[in-house]
């Protein structure tokens, strides 16, 4: 390149080399350019989290999948841990169906609250007594049950597929993105709280106005700050509009993902559509 | 560095693919509410305060209150709290500083009207406000004078003051309504009354036929078209003019055929009918000061019924150009004529808002007419009347609220008022013979 002057039979070979040069320098600013829009876009995401709010209506997500293997642990052991209880319980009464599960749950209440009850009415002791027995009872028949459960998941261990693919999955609701799908139900939460309260008088309704307002609540779900993007020109509605928005208050608590974009960029309401 | 221009444009597109994200953010997250519940407005009026003794005041404060309570109703916008549920101690006053609003805010009042009375010699001095429950501001605040028999007439003034402050729309308490009645068979006659049916006058005594009228845009004058014989013998259709304030009556055209339909432009200074003294019927104007006409349309078809635009800029008509007679529109010189209907086999007599967002026709459907109205596009028809007879002749109120018609559904042709959204009903008319072709005058100016 920086040699002396060339005869000119090289001159094409040096019109080569100028063009050569041209492709470095752009291959260099490419280079640079590229990381520099990498770093840039990596230091955002750092310095500003992005948490902006996209407008997106529930989805229902339908995954075709293959149905999954029906275990033996399924097929065996839920019909038995049902029939235990039935076993076990003396009276049918609703309250104790409920009770055993509480009792394993938690082991010292169970132990505790019997002592503590007898005490205080003495002159109760009789039935007390006999409450006492029939949750020794059921206390007896629970651990009995989770002896079971504890056998029965021993054997699945071994030999845990009993049919495959027979069995059909409860389907799910869901989003693409999880933080997606809690912020359009929060809208649709936010759209039917101030539906609720958006009314206008006979007058107004006949005539076909419109306003847009842009709402920021704040994380216990009081209004921010409002502003009209778009009035309709007739204060009444727009009064009616404002006191809409005052009178929804206090709004759904927005949950902690959509908190942040709620009270920064604000939701922007449409009166009527 | 000097920069090859090459990389300028992939350079911009960098640049625009840093801040588009940007934008995208500032776009949000967006609802629609959807539409309003619609909420009748709650009034509560309570008992006006006497500052002379009730004795002087001939009854006067319950005479407003009632006719202010009646009025108020016959909108069909509004609901006055019952009385049972105040809880104002006795003794407030009528300004802010004499009683809380929060007396009336807390009973879900939306308004509250006050007011007090007393006699000045031998006139009636009303003072009343009007305030909001809500933002606690004075939507009215006004004194009446009136002579000592003219209670019923403050009444109509301050309703009608209360209409416009809460509404922003004309009171049409002291509205009347012309019509055509056959009290005596065989006679047509022009008569008129007020908003509500009550007050009926007979305007003409031609003993004839007399049809169609039409009030002036500023409510002294009615224009309708009488059946004559000429001396040759011949039948014709007149107009003329009635003039309220000299009680004469004027002939605006005696052309050959047919001179009526008519409809004052929202100036006043035309009259726009249907005349036939060139063979097939057709749509004039007629200059009210020379009598001087203009031909607007010009079709093979017979071209009737023009109403015009609240601007006075265009002008609906009823033509049968494409076989069956359907509701047109056009300018007000005969340019740019366009069909509005094209649904049922006959439709006639539209009558244009004066909000200028609907047009009312009535149309032929299911061996009857019926109402309907849309908007001034031809779009959106929403019919108003089904199975109650024929209803006919609509015409809007001065306030777009109301549509007055005639129908027979009680047997007889009675006037009838309904409110734009078909929901509320009332017959206007009783033991006038036949009354068709309302027409409701502006409120007076």
């Amino acid at each position: 390149m920086t040699r002396d002057s060339a005869p000119p039979a090289l001159t094409a070979d040096q019109l080569v080399r100028g063009e050569d040069r041209d492709l470095a320098l752009g291959a260099k600013l490419s280079l640079i350019l590229h990381l520099a829009l990498v770093i840039f876009m990596i230091a955002k995401g750092i310095i500003l989290p992005s948490d902006e709010p996209l407008a997106l209506p529930p989805v229902l997500r339908v995954d075709v999948v293959g149905l999954p293997d029906l275990l033996k642990q399924e097929k065996t052991a839920l019909p038995k841990t049902v029939a235990a209880p039935k076993a076990a319980e003396l009276p049918p009464e609703p309250k104790s169906k409920e009770e055993p599960a509480k009792n394993v749950a938690t082991k010292d209440e169970m132990v505790l609250k019997p002592k503590s009850q007898t005490k205080d009415a003495q002159e109760t002791k009789a039935s007390e007594a006999k409450q006492e027995k029939d949750r020794k009872k059921k206390i007896s028949s629970a651990l009995d049950r989770i002896k079971a459960l504890n056998r029965i998941e021993n054997d699945v261990a071994d030999d845990g597929i009993v049919i495959k693919g027979n069995r059909v999955s409860p389907g799910t609701s869901t989003a693409d993105d999880a933080r997606e799908a809690g912020e359009s139900s929060y809208l649709d939460l936010l759209r039917d709280h101030l539906a609720d309260n958006w009314a206008l008088p006979v007058w107004l309704s006949r005539q076909q106005l419109s306003a847009q307002v842009r709402l920021y609540i704040d994380g216990r779900g009081k209004i921010s700050s409002f502003r009209f993007v778009k009035a309709s020109g007739n204060t009444q509605f727009d009064d009616q509009v404002q006191r809409t928005l005052k009178s929804s208050e206090p709004y759904p608590v927005p949950p902690g993902h959509v908190a942040a974009s709620l009270l920064r960029n604000g939701v922007l309401v449409r009166f009527p559509l | 560095m000097r920069l090859p221009k090459s990389l300028f444009l992939p350079l911009l597109a960098l640049g625009a693919l840093i801040t588009a994200p940007a934008q995208a953010a500032n776009e949000g997250a967006s609802i629609a509410v959807g539409q309003a519940k619609i909420r009748k407005t709650v009034l509560a009026l309570p008992s006006m305060i006497a500052r002379t003794p009730i004795a002087g005041l001939q009854g006067a404060p319950q005479t407003i209150v009632d006719t202010v309570k009646n009025h108020l109703l016959f909108m069909d916008l509004f609901l006055f709290l019952d009385s049972k549920a105040f809880i104002e101690p006795a003794g407030a006053g009528i300004t802010l500083d004499k009683f809380r609003l929060s007396d009336w805010a807390s009973i879900k009042s939306d308004f509250v009207i006050k007011t007090a009375i007393e006699r000045q010699g031998n006139s009636l001095v009303m003072e009343a406000y009007v305030y909001d429950t809500g933002t606690g501001k004075t939507a009215l605040a006004k004194r009446y004078t009136a002579e000592a028999n003219g209670a019923r007439n403050l009444a109509k003034t301050f309703a009608n003051d209360i209409v416009t402050a809460l509404t922003g729309l004309p009171g049409i308490f002291q509205t009347k309504i012309a019509m055509v009645c056959e009290k005596v068979r065989g006679k047509k006659e022009i008569f008129v009354m007020d908003f509500d049916g009550t007050n009926v006058q007979q305007i003409t005594n031609h003993r004839s036929l007399a049809i169609s009228p039409a009030w002036s845009p500023d409510g002294t004058k009615i224009a309708y078209s009488l059946f004559t014989k000429r001396r040759d013998n011949t039948r014709n259709i007149d107009l003329y003019e009635y003039d309220f304030r000299t009680k004469n009556v004027r002939l605006l055209s005696n052309r050959r055929g047919i001179n009526s339909g008519a409809a004052y432009s929202p100036d006043g200074k035309k009259i726009a009918l249907t005349m036939s003294f060139l063979g097939n019927p057709e749509v004039f104007a007629l200059d009210t000061g020379t009598s001087e006409v203009s031909r607007l349309t010009s079709s093979p078809g017979v071209d009737v019924d023009p109403t015009w635009s609240p601007d006075g800029r265009q002008m609906a008509f009823v033509s049968s150009r494409a076989g069956q007679p359907m509701v047109y529109k056009m300018g007000i010189d005969g340019t740019s004529i366009t069909r509005l209907t094209y649904a049922g086999r006959y439709n006639a007599t539209p009558t244009w808002s004066p909000r200028n967002n609907k047009i009312g026709f009535a149309g032929w459907i299911d061996g009857r007419f019926d109402l309907f109205i849309m908007n001034p596009d031809g779009s959106n028809i929403e019919r108003l009347s089904k199975n109650q007879g024929n209803n006919e002749d609509p015409n809007f109120s001065p306030d777009g609220n109301f549509i007055v018609f005639s129908s027979s559904r009680v047997g007889g042709k009675n006037i009838y008022v309904t409110n734009v959204d078909g929901t509320f009903t009332r017959r206007l008319t009783f033991g006038l013979g036949n009354c068709v072709a309302p027409r409701w005058s502006n409120p007076p100016r």
